[in-house]
């Protein structure tokens, strides 16, 4: 059942009237609907009990505003209503036939029964229904134990079977699909709630999956058979109700019953997706999402969800320090820390830091305080930003907020691939493509964004155009309610970035609103904000500049310093927990735990603080970062004024309070900094994660994953297949 | 009883309300009959059968105890467990992989993670932290602090209870003709 | 001085007036010293404190509380003094005691 929307058709079109015509159609449509007022709420009664609610409440939602759960399969909050999957049948008095609770808005008055008899047996019947074709595989289902067909057949469906096969031609078969390295499909176990068929095309934007056949023959899959090509394809398996679409690395692994359940955060973009961390002995076994509105809803990405295997691989497991050899061997701590010590004692002063991507808070404030300490100021973060740009907050935050970004109306997107890297940004975006009407438009190279946008060009001069107010777009911007203009943090990188960040922060003082900053920079980093927000300068050469004798590496792996940079007899000291760039380059390297094995503070990129908790330890002698740093200090001599982790966030406190407030998002002031010219270089400007391909590989753990490597080569080998079809059809 | 029995026997929830059952009958009574008709209906309260209901009714009362009470020192649990431990008092999160809320209305405490490893005889998870498998729950946060305190741990609340966002759902958007959310797929 | 830290409350009125010091004389201040971290952090609920790092990593800290904007702006020139002047820290505790007595 393909069909072909309307306004798409329209759109395609491409001329600009019809584009205006449609754009202007839909945004009167929406006028209309917008009620001038709250409108009045009605009262209808569950199960007895009355209920105010908002006209054009469903049922399901009414009854769940009291607490009463309908059973569901194809429902789901965040998804469009389906209402095929019938398990939702509740009565309704005066009502001849049950209705389905998840897409009949109620009316004033209705008497709703969730448990009356009628209701039980309609559900019973359509479990009956849906078991007939289902397996029963449970026990070597890995959704066993978690499964909403397991308990709602429990506890709606009939305590016989009637399925007695007459015919011996047994239960419904359907062929498994091969949608990539990261979901496991058993199709004869699905129910056809086209859970992930919403998913896909509402939320990640592709419509590959969809439904063919009818009846007993309709079949859930790609049609041809390619993979699911999506950042956000892990969450078809958190939202499959039954076993049909699994966590592919995890299968067979555990039970949900076995595993322990650590609430934590993401590290591995600067979302901050809330995580839940399922370990057992001591070991990670996989990431779930976590549900937060504010940050990433219930949704997880692809990196963040399936990376964890790379905690286990390229681990620093002990203390090393390079030999004159030239061979890095490995030590006990006392001699690694007099080793380093020593160094540190003999570099007088000239020692620098600097943090890299998946550096935690505490460590980061212990690194500043014992540089300091030793007196030096060239501590700096390992990605570049604007110079001096620091002093605001709202200079490098994403100052819309990530979930106030649905409510935008016309965003302009440079130099940033917010699909690669922030896919829950993306999402929002998406959202409010979908049902804000949204307009995007964006300066940089081509990319796919899972949803249309205007490219206006790669020229770094169009931002000028845009800031004067002579482009096109402007207009677009300055008629809009709630505008943002988002900028990649790669970008400010340039030599010419500050004068994009100032030209762009000027303009959005013109299109400020009251509770609305139009300002956002979208930092890819976990690290970046916290670190700037306690006083870390920006870009590594900042610390290369210093030429320091002593050179601490804080989980910086990506890169940006080599051995040729520094002065000859630099002593590079490591602290992390991966065997990468940073370890590859080191004099001492301390082994640090990673963001799963630490209670450390992130601060997201609309800077938001919040906290990992340890679900397993370190491997081997490794340590907590922060530790690692006060037990050095004891040892150089200049003892930093913290012995735990309280005594250590009161220190958080003095240098910024908001860092401690856990969860809450404190809004920043102006952006705009003072005295910074505004003469932006031509010259194209480049993202760096442009296809899915390099989207997987980005940090020093996503690196380490053996899961990411598979998916790097599933889409290489998709594009080498589409290219060998296409060659074949010319 | 002595009253250091009574004072343990409180540390346990169950058994304190069971003082309080036999203690504070009749202001019980008053303050339950009262609460009924004020406040917005409790489903479970509503739905309850009248056996239920009395029960409820004996098990809400409480105990007011005037002076902070410390059980650290009597409790028996060694002080290595008392001083270093910080207890998180947090709602548990929905399953990801499930759409049931049934489990995630009550607050709990949570001591934080310590070492486990693989015991050589069976491959299962050994663990030296008697109190990380402790699993206790509340009907809300004052509660669970209040426990906390009493037994002499380091609290802190994680995630505060934020209003659930109401969205009106609509069937007919699927096939609007003039906006983006029709849909193209099935 | 190596680095400042201005904590304030974005909308207490007891910060009122670090608000108006980092909007009026911020950006001079700045220009002045295009080198030196002014790090304004905003916390909802804060009383405004004024941080100053020398080297070495010695830090000193004034409160801000109801102070107006130039009141702000003399202290701030003071702790910058007493960066340069003194070079242990009870000299510098004792500097700005006797500048905050005689705004007083």
């Amino acid at each position: 059942m393909i069909r072909a929307p309307l306004v798409k058709a329209l759109g395609a079109l491409g001329s600009p009237t019809h584009q205006m015509a449609s754009r202007a159609v839909r945004t009167s449509a929406i006028l209309a609907q917008t009620p001038a007022k709250a409108p009045e709420k009605i009262e209808v009664f569950v199960d007895d009990i009355p209920v105010q609610v908002l006209p054009g409440t469903t049922v399901l939602q009414a009854a769940a505003q009291i607490g009463v759960e309908i059973p569901r399969f194809c429902y789901h909050e965040r998804l469009a209503v389906a209402g095929n999957c019938r398990m939702c049948l509740v009565e309704v008095e005066k009502s001849p036939k049950p209705v389905a609770a998840c897409a009949m808005p109620v009316m004033k008055g209705w008497r709703i029964k969730t448990n009356s008899d009628l209701t039980r047996k309609a559900r019973e019947g359509v479990m009956e229904f849906l078991l007939m074709n289902h397996p029963l595989d449970c026990p070597i289902c890995d959704q066993g134990g978690e499964c909403d067909l397991q308990d709602q057949a429990m506890a709606f469906g009939s305590d016989r079977s009637r399925f007695t096969d007459i015919n011996y031609t047994g239960k419904r078969a359907v062929e498994d699909k091969d949608i990539g390295p990261l979901v496991k499909t058993i199709m004869t176990r699905c129910i056809h709630c086209t859970r992930c068929i919403r998913f896909a095309s509402e939320i990640a934007g592709v419509d590959d999956l969809g439904t063919t056949g009818r009846g007993n023959d309709m079949q859930i899959g790609t049609y041809v058979e390619k993979l699911f090509l999506t950042e956000l394809s892990g969450n078809v398996i958190d939202l499959c109700p039954v076993g049909a679409l699994t966590n592919k690395p995890y299968s067979f692994v555990a039970r949900p019953w076995e595993i322990r359940k650590v609430s934590s955060i993401d590290v591995l973009d600067a979302v901050g997706s809330n995580i839940v961390v399922s370990t057992r002995t001591n070991e990670v076994l996989r990431i779930l999402p976590r549900e937060n509105e504010d940050v990433n809803e219930e949704w997880l990405a692809d990196k963040s969800r399936f990376a964890c295997d790379g905690l286990k691989r390229q681990r620093l497991v002990a203390p090393m320090v390079r030999m004159p050899n030239g061979e890095l061997q490995a030590v006990e701590w006392e001699g690694a820390l007099i080793a380093v010590a020593k160094a540190v004692k003999a570099a007088n002063g000239k020692v620098a830091g600097i943090s890299g991507q998946l550096a935690d808070l505490e460590a980061q404030v212990a690194l500043k305080d014992l540089l300091n300490k030793l007196g030096s100021e060239a501590v700096a973060t390992e990605q570049g930003f604007v110079q001096g740009g620091t002093d605001s907050r709202a200079n490098y935050l994403l100052n819309s907020t990530i979930a106030g970004l649905e409510e935008a109306d016309a965003v302009l997107l440079v130099g940033t691939n917010p699909r690669y890297e922030a896919p829950l940004v993306n999402t929002r975006l998406r959202k409010a493509y979908v049902h804000n009407e949204l307009q995007i438009a964006s300066i940089g190279p081509k990319i796919d964004l899972s949803y249309e946008h205007e490219n206006l060009g790669a020229d770094a001069a169009l931002i000028k155009d845009v800031c004067s107010g002579s482009h096109a777009f402007s207009k677009v911007l300055e008629g809009a309610k709630k505008p943002a203009i988002i900028i990649g943090a790669d970008l400010l990188e340039r030599p010419d970035g500050g004068a994009i960040h100032a030209t762009i922060a000027d303009y959005c003082k013109k299109l400020k609103k009251p509770d609305w900053n139009p300002f956002n920079v979208l930092q890819t980093n976990a690290a970046q904000v916290g670190a700037f927000d306690v006083g870390y300068k920006a870009g590594a050469q900042t610390a290369v500049k210093a030429q320091p004798k002593v050179l601490f590496l804080l989980n910086a792996d990506a890169g940006k310093v080599t051995r040729e940079q520094l002065p000859k007899d630099c002593f590079v000291v490591y602290i992390g927990s991966h065997g990468d760039n940073g370890a590859s380059i080191a004099d001492a390297v301390l082994p640090g735990a990673a963001y799963t094995e630490k209670q450390g503070i992130y601060v997201n990129t609309e800077g938001r603080p919040q906290q990992t908790l340890p679900g397993v330890s370190p491997p081997g002698m490794a340590r907590e970062d922060w530790k690692i740093l006060r037990a050095l200090s004891e040892v150089v001599g200049k003892p930093l004024p913290y012995d735990n982790l309280d005594e250590l966030r009161n220190r958080l406190e003095d240098v910024a309070p908001h860092l401690t407030r856990l969860g809450q998002l404190e809004p920043a002031g102006e952006a705009g900094a003072a005295g910074a010219s505004k003469s932006i270089g031509g010259g194209p400007i480049d993202i760096k994660l442009k296809e899915l391909r390099d989207y997987f590989m980005t940090d020093a753990i996503s690196r380490a994953s053996p899961t990411m490597a598979k998916c790097i080569s599933a889409v290489n080998k998709q594009q080498r297949e589409n290219e060998a079809k296409q060659s074949v059809a010319i | 009883m002595s009253l250091i029995r009574q004072v343990m026997c409180r540390s346990s929830a169950h058994l304190q309300l069971y003082q309080a059952n036999k203690l504070a009958v009749a202001a019980r009574w008053a303050s339950s009959s009262s609460a009924d008709t004020t406040g917005p209906l409790d489903p479970k309260l509503a739905l309850a059968l009248p056996e239920e209901l009395e029960q409820r009714n004996k098990l809400s009362g409480k105990i007011t105890v005037p002076t902070a009470v410390n059980l650290g020192p009597i409790s028996g649990v060694p002080d290595e467990h008392l001083k270093e431990r910080r207890v998180r008092i947090h709602i548990p999160p929905k399953n990801a992989m499930q759409s049931g809320t049934d489990n995630i209305n009550t607050w709990q405490i949570e001591f934080d993670n310590r070492d486990r490893w693989e015991n050589p005889l069976m491959g299962w998870a050994s663990t030296g932290d008697p109190l990380s498998n402790m699993n206790v729950q509340f009907g809300s946060q004052e509660e669970a602090i209040t426990f906390c305190e009493r037994n002499g741990w380091r609290w802190y609340v994680d995630g505060a209870d934020k209003p659930k966002k109401e969205r009106v759902k609509n069937y007919g958007v699927n096939f609007a003709w003039n906006k983006r959310t029709r849909v193209s797929t099935k | 001085m190596e680095e400042v830290r201005i904590i304030l409350d974005p909308k207490g009125v007891a910060s009122k007036g670090a608000r108006e010091y980092v909007q009026k004389f911020y950006p001079n201040l700045k220009k002045q010293n295009p080198d030196l971290p002014i790090l304004v952090r905003e916390c909802s609920g804060v009383q405004p404190r004024l941080y100053a790092r020398y080297g070495n990593g010695k830090e000193v800290s004034l409160p801000l509380a109801n102070k107006a904007a130039p009141d702000i702006h003399k202290n701030i020139e003071a702790v910058g003094q007493a960066g340069i002047k003194a070079t242990i820290l009870p000299f510098i505790y004792i500097f700005v005691c006797i500048t905050l007595l005689k705004l007083e």
